[in-house]
């Protein structure tokens, strides 16, 4: 007894010692950020979309790109929720983010920010914009959209762009009501529609593009030839960078042309990440192959191309069609 | 009342001396002998040493987030801003809310039967008192201590692909997971009871199971039906799980509302689960009134009049009332039961489906980043705790009658804690962050709060279900209310106090995921990045840290309830 109760003074003691001396690792800077003379630090915040993965790690030489452009000090922030990223934004607590772009839809109705920039898979020109599939179990009597009337159908959840929205403008443009004419059932994830799909829980899956192409695969959960694709969406605009409008113009102007003026391999040629390289990836042509890249974004994007406002006028034109819940901000 | 009729009788033996001796002191392997002379009851090791371990490691936490308390104050304009969008709350049609809310109801009554049902089993095996072989409670032990460690996403995850998509994985998902805690805090009811009447109902040549249910469960009940009634009370407003198995319910449409910034309809939703929260706590309030009625009257409950015969209970109010309101709580599990819509054709596949996700989770891999997940979510855990245990013990001291006996204000702090409960971790956290930004203060308050709920709710019951016999008896010498509660009601409370303030915080553990929301990291991020990303072998590495910390919590409460009860 006398020997545990030692070793916890012991503890208290040196928990108390370590308080004593030394600035806490979470310690924030006074100034809230929004003087007339500039902030002396920024926030980056990244909320995980679809296929990010180690999206801390990911987003390291982008923010330090920020920092050696802008000098100043740049914090990151992995958030599980969007909602938490724009309520910071509204409250002005932070200065860049990425997320999704139905979450901008969002945000611009709270927060002042605008997109400057957003990501691109391939050296080419909009290649980061992403589809919804509509697929099925292969032999499946449905082969176009219009046989999924009356059916089973899974979705992934109602404030998805790839997983519901966008497959439900789809579906009223050739006249079939998502909510009546079909019996929508709603998975909660993508891997999750499509393992349900194949086992017969619902005829037909609306998924994101890439779970089919790319990350099902790879993960063994679905092989060559198990599913059929049955209708594609128009393209979805892949993942926006937004700054706060409370930024003086120079900073922003600093800020967009910091993630404008590498790429994945310049990024790496100028030492943005030297501790966490990979090889180019095959997708992004003969121009790069074998050189060493970071990873840039957590989409594993190529490069950020300019964007505006307008360029993500199609979830507002998605939000119009369906009149979804979503998308009312009563 | 016939000696030989099973003795339901609360220990009417007068007060213990000294609660702080062990009450089953027969036993031999005592290994904790006192120094020779010392006659004085000493303060045990674990009284002192683990709400000093609380202080040092929130000392640590305090310095970690960077808690300051004048950065609140800044951002209370922020807040403003944010609460002016949750009012006025709309519901959209009022029937739909009922609708998903019975659906979500109807789920979480099927998946706390099935587990309470499961955990009468499993905590009278993992009690201290079982008497049959080690294998055996060990084996109890270890399913109570995975199901509570492991979160009900990961059982969604496995049972839909058992049972397809719909309510019976989400029901089964909600049942595991809450054998942990059920079962976990049955046994500690079990383990508290003092030994004599199972003793002496032994000695008259009673089985094992006729012992157990005759003494061991029918004094657990009023403890039980109340830890039932809040893990209901859990579930429900956990229930936004259900979302992954395509279950929905209120706590999908919630999650929805908040997801979209629709913080009208979301406060709407809200109103609905805190008008259910009030029905269910008002339901438990009864019903410990109904099985407990010795908790604030005389020294000795007679659960049972004597009837014609004395070998044969007869029948009073009381007993017609508790009968009906079993009879009524199995036909409302029954039915609920029968929303499940079991599909015995998709069963067949099922075992296929099951190990192929299995098998993604093998080996496990571990990381830096759990480690360091791990390490913020215990710190934070345990400093929320400290914080939550402090204000939870002043409100369930005031909402119960042993120092201030002021029916509104115990009813009135009792309803504010259901609405504290009622409202999800997330808005919390949208409201810090708005005034604090991103960060692990914001987390820290939200997950304070939720303690601060958690604590309080536990505290309270304890305080209820403290055998008012030394009570009377000090008040008999001429006490006052505060000498009574120093020296009747404390030492009774002190075993339960720090057991629960352990359990907060192995519970806030797993609310952790609250972090992830304001950027503050932490396991519950980790694991559903793991999980969003089916990055499966991570998740494993992920649960087995959260299982080790469960257990190394545990073994500290079991240490500590060694010492204290």
């Amino acid at each position: 007894m006398h020997k545990s109760f030692k070793t916890v003074t012991a503890l208290a003691a040196a928990s108390l010692l370590l308080t004593a001396c030394g600035a806490s690792p979470n310690a924030r800077p006074d100034s809230t950020g929004s003087s007339s003379e500039g902030p002396q630090s920024l926030v980056f915040a990244v909320v995980p979309t679809d296929d990010s993965k180690e999206l801390e790690e990911s987003f390291k030489p982008i923010v330090a790109a920020i920092a050696k452009e802008t000098g100043l000090p740049t914090s990151i922030e992995a958030v599980s929720s969007n909602a938490g990223v724009i309520e910071a934004q509204a409250a002005k607590r932070v200065d860049v983010a990425t997320y999704g772009a139905f979450s901008y839809y969002l945000a611009q109705n709270v927060a002042d920010v605008t997109p400057v920039a957003m990501d691109q898979r391939t050296p080419v020109a909009g290649s980061g914009a992403v589809q919804s599939l509509g697929v099925v179990a292969a032999g499946s009597d449905i082969t176009e959209l219009s046989e999924v009337k009356g059916r089973d159908v899974c979705f992934t959840d109602p404030a998805s762009s790839t997983g519901y929205l966008a497959a439900a403008a789809g579906l009223i443009s050739i006249g079939i009501d998502p909510k009546n004419d079909i019996n929508p059932i709603f998975a909660g994830s993508h891997d999750v529609a499509v393992t349900q799909m194949l086992a017969g829980d619902c005829d037909v899956a609306f998924v994101a593009g890439t779970f089919i192409t790319d990350i099902l695969p790879a993960r063994g959960i679905i092989k060559d030839g198990d599913v059929d694709t049955v209708w594609t969406s128009p393209d979805i605009p892949g993942t926006p960078m937004v700054i706060g409008n409370w930024l003086p113009e120079e900073l922003r102007n600093q800020i967009t042309d910091a993630v404008l003026k590498y790429n994945a391999v310049s990024a790496a040629e100028a030492g943005l990440c030297p501790e966490n390289q990979r090889e180019a990836l095959a997708p992004w042509g003969e121009e790069y192959a074998e050189k060493m890249a970071c990873e840039w974004g957590g989409t594993g994007a190529f490069a950020f191309e300019p964007a505006t406002d307008e360029d993500f006028a199609s979830i507002r034109d998605i939000c119009e069609t369906t009149q979804a819940e979503v998308c009312r901000n009563d | 009342m016939s000696g030989t009729t099973r003795q339901i009788v609360e220990d009417p033996r007068t007060p213990r001396p000294g609660s702080r001796e062990p009450r089953d002191g027969q036993r031999p392997a005592a290994p904790r002998t006192s120094p020779p002379g010392s006659k004085r009851p000493r303060v045990s090791a674990a009284t002192l040493g683990i709400p000093l371990a609380y202080l040092a490691v929130t000392v640590f936490g305090v310095w970690w987030i960077d808690i300051r308390p004048a950065a609140v104050a800044a951002g209370f304009g922020d807040i403003a801003r944010l609460l002016e969008r949750m009012v006025p709350p709309t519901t959209g049609p009022v029937s739909d809310l009922l609708t998903l809310a019975l659906e979500t109801l109807w789920i979480a009554i099927a998946g706390t039967g099935l587990a309470t049902i499961a955990s009468v089993f499993l905590a009278a095996a993992a009690s201290r008192h079982f008497t049959g072989p080690k294998l055996v409670r060990w084996l109890a032990q270890g399913i109570i201590i995975v199901t509570r460690a492991v979160p009900s996403l990961i059982f969604a995850i496995l049972f839909v692909r058992i049972f397809g998509l719909g309510p019976l994985a989400g029901g089964l998902a909600i049942a595991v997971h809450s054998i942990g805690m059920i079962g976990k805090m049955m046994a500690d009811v079990f383990e508290e009871q003092s030994p004599s009447p199972r003793e002496a109902i032994a000695s008259v040549g009673a089985s094992r199971l006729q012992n157990f249910v005759s003494t061991t469960l029918t004094r657990a009940l009023p403890a039980v039906t109340s830890l039932v009634i809040y893990r209901l009370d859990i579930n429900v407003r956990a229930s936004a799980v259900l979302g992954l198995v395509g279950a929905g319910g209120i706590g999908v449409a919630l999650q929805t509302a908040i997801g979209s910034l629709n913080y009208r309809r979301a406060a709407g939703i809200i109103l609905v689960i805190v008008a259910l929260l009030l029905i269910l706590e008002l339901v438990a309030y009864l019903v410990q009134r109904a099985v407990a009625e010795h908790a604030d009257e005389h020294t000795q409950s007679q659960l049972h009049v004597a009837g014609s015969t004395p070998a044969a209970p007869g029948w009073n109010r009381s007993r017609v009332l508790r009968s009906a309101a079993a009879v009524s709580a199995v036909i409302l599990f029954l039915y609920s039961l029968s929303q499940l819509s079991l599909n015995l054709s998709r069963l067949g596949q099922a075992w296929n489906n099951a190990l192929a996700l299995l098998s993604g989770f093998v080996p496990p891999v571990f990381t830096e980043e759990i480690l360091l997940g791990i390490f913020e979510s215990v710190i934070m855990a345990f400093t929320a705790t400290f914080f939550g245990v402090l204000v939870g013990l002043v409100i369930a001291v005031l909402s119960t009658r042993h120092l201030v006996r002021f029916e509104p204000l115990s009813l009135a702090l009792r309803g504010i804690v259901v609405f504290m409960r009622g409202i999800p971790d997330i808005v919390y956290a949208l409201i810090f962050v708005a005034a604090l930004g991103l960060g692990p203060f914001a987390g820290f308050l939200a997950l304070s709060i939720s303690c601060t709920a958690l604590a309080s709710k536990f505290f309270t019951d304890s305080l209820q279900n403290i055998d008012p016999a030394p009570l009377r008896a000090l008040e008999a010498t001429g006490a006052g209310r505060i000498q009574v509660f120093v020296s009747g009601v404390w030492p009774q409370f002190v075993p339960s106090f720090i057991g629960n303030s352990l359990f907060t915080s192995d519970l806030a553990l797993r609310e952790s995921a609250v972090l992830g929301i304001v950027g503050a990291g932490g396991i519950g991020f980790l694991l559903d990045e793991s999980v969003a990303t089916l990055h499966y072998q991570q998740t494993a590495g992920i649960l087995i840290g959260l299982i080790v910390v469960v257990v190394a919590l545990e073994s500290v409460a079991r240490w500590a309830r060694r010492k204290v009860i």
